[in-house]
């Protein structure tokens, strides 16, 4: 019998840091089901796992849900698989995803706008408004590369160039 | 105009993008337009706030209530204030009620002190259901009401009273004690 497992990814916006995972999967309950994994890989392949896990997967109990993870240090395109597995550990089903995750930036791009409405004629300043543009061009191909090409990797340039323009914000803004 | 909300402000710059855009592209028939970087600053500021406001949205605010119950008729002249400690504005009174003769029940009572908080400037409200007052506090305000000490009630009462020669004598004191006689 074919399930239909779902889950949701969100990173949390008080604390981008945090990624809450929510199974959202509406069919019936599969028989046997014992306990969820949770793999998540940066575009390199490299397994993101919170501080203290050994694992290339975060265990996730059944009664767990949604479940919140402390993996991130700067805004990454990320694929999540989750494996719903029996008492034996035999993988049931499994889903995957591509995401990107850029709400540091977003919020970043929310406050030069804030300081920006303090401060207006910061826009006269050399290269300022040229640079929000690029800054924001950054986290729209992030985006785009996911949602559009499925492309963790090149998501993942775009964020990091954005990630740099907003640690070094003295030079460009 | 009315102040447009967040969805539509994001609605309008939407919708604003491509028109400005239109308008840029229709410079190469007509001659230069100005602000020629005016797509690109409302698709950046409009993705902007979209994502803050995703990210934050607005939760509806659940304002503070406090209760007030009359529970005795006071004396004539006794009057009720309602005094609130705003975290904007300070000590501020919400309403004021001097007891009048018609007011001959709690309930009553209860409804003339709704009344006059209802007639505050402050967006404080009552609501009365029998002797008891539910005040609601000034959108805004939010959870920096709360607590036991923003809310008080003074009564002061309004001391002896007048006598007539011949009447009946009723005289009032502050601690409420009340005594009559009858002069022959």
């Amino acid at each position: 019998m074919p399930y239909s497992q779902n889950f949701s990814v969100a990173q949390t916006p008080a604390n981008p840091a945090f990624v809450v995972i929510t199974d959202t999967t509406t069919s019936g309950p599969i028989p046997n089901l014992d306990v969820r994994r949770i793999y998540i890989q940066d575009c390199n392949g490299n397994y993101i796992v919170p501080t203290g896990v050994t694992t290339n997967y975060i265990e996730w109990p059944l009664n767990d849900n949604p479940i919140s993870l402390d993996i991130l240090t700067q805004d990454s395109a990320v694929n999540i698989k989750v494996e719903w597995l029996d008492s034996a550990d035999v993988v049931i089903c499994d889903l995957d995803n591509n995401y990107c995750l850029s709400q540091y930036n977003k919020q970043f791009l929310y406050y030069l706008i804030q300081l920006q409405s303090l401060n207006y004629n910061i826009i006269q300043d050399n290269n300022y408004w040229g640079n929000v543009g690029i800054f924001w061009t950054n986290i729209i191909g992030a985006i785009n590369s996911v949602e559009i090409g499925n492309d963790i990797f090149a998501s993942q340039t775009c964020l990091n160039r954005a990630t740099f323009m907003a640690q070094n914000q003295d030079i460009y803004f | 105009m009315a102040k447009l909300t967040i969805d539509e402000t994001i609605e309008l710059g939407d919708i604003s993008n491509p028109l400005a855009a239109n308008y840029q592209a229709n410079g190469s028939i007509f001659g230069p337009r100005k602000a020629v970087s005016a797509p690109q600053t409302i698709a950046l500021v409009t993705d902007a706030l979209r994502w803050q406001w995703e990210a934050f949205p607005s939760v509806p605010e659940v304002r503070a209530t406090a209760t007030l119950t009359i529970d005795t008729i006071g004396d004539l002249g006794d009057t009720i204030t309602i005094y609130v400690d705003d975290p904007f504005l300070g000590i501020i009174s919400i309403g004021s009620y001097t007891l009048t003769v018609s007011d001959t029940t709690t309930d009553i009572i209860a409804d003339n002190v709704g009344d006059e908080i209802n007639l505050n400037v402050y967006d404080y409200y009552a609501t009365v259901v029998n002797n008891i007052i539910t005040i609601t506090a000034a959108d805004g305000t939010g959870a920096l009401i709360n607590g036991n000490n923003n809310i008080y009630v003074t009564i002061i009462t309004p001391g002896f009273m007048n006598t007539e020669s011949g009447d009946r004598l009723i005289t009032e004191n502050n601690n409420n004690l009340i005594t009559e006689q009858t002069y022959g």
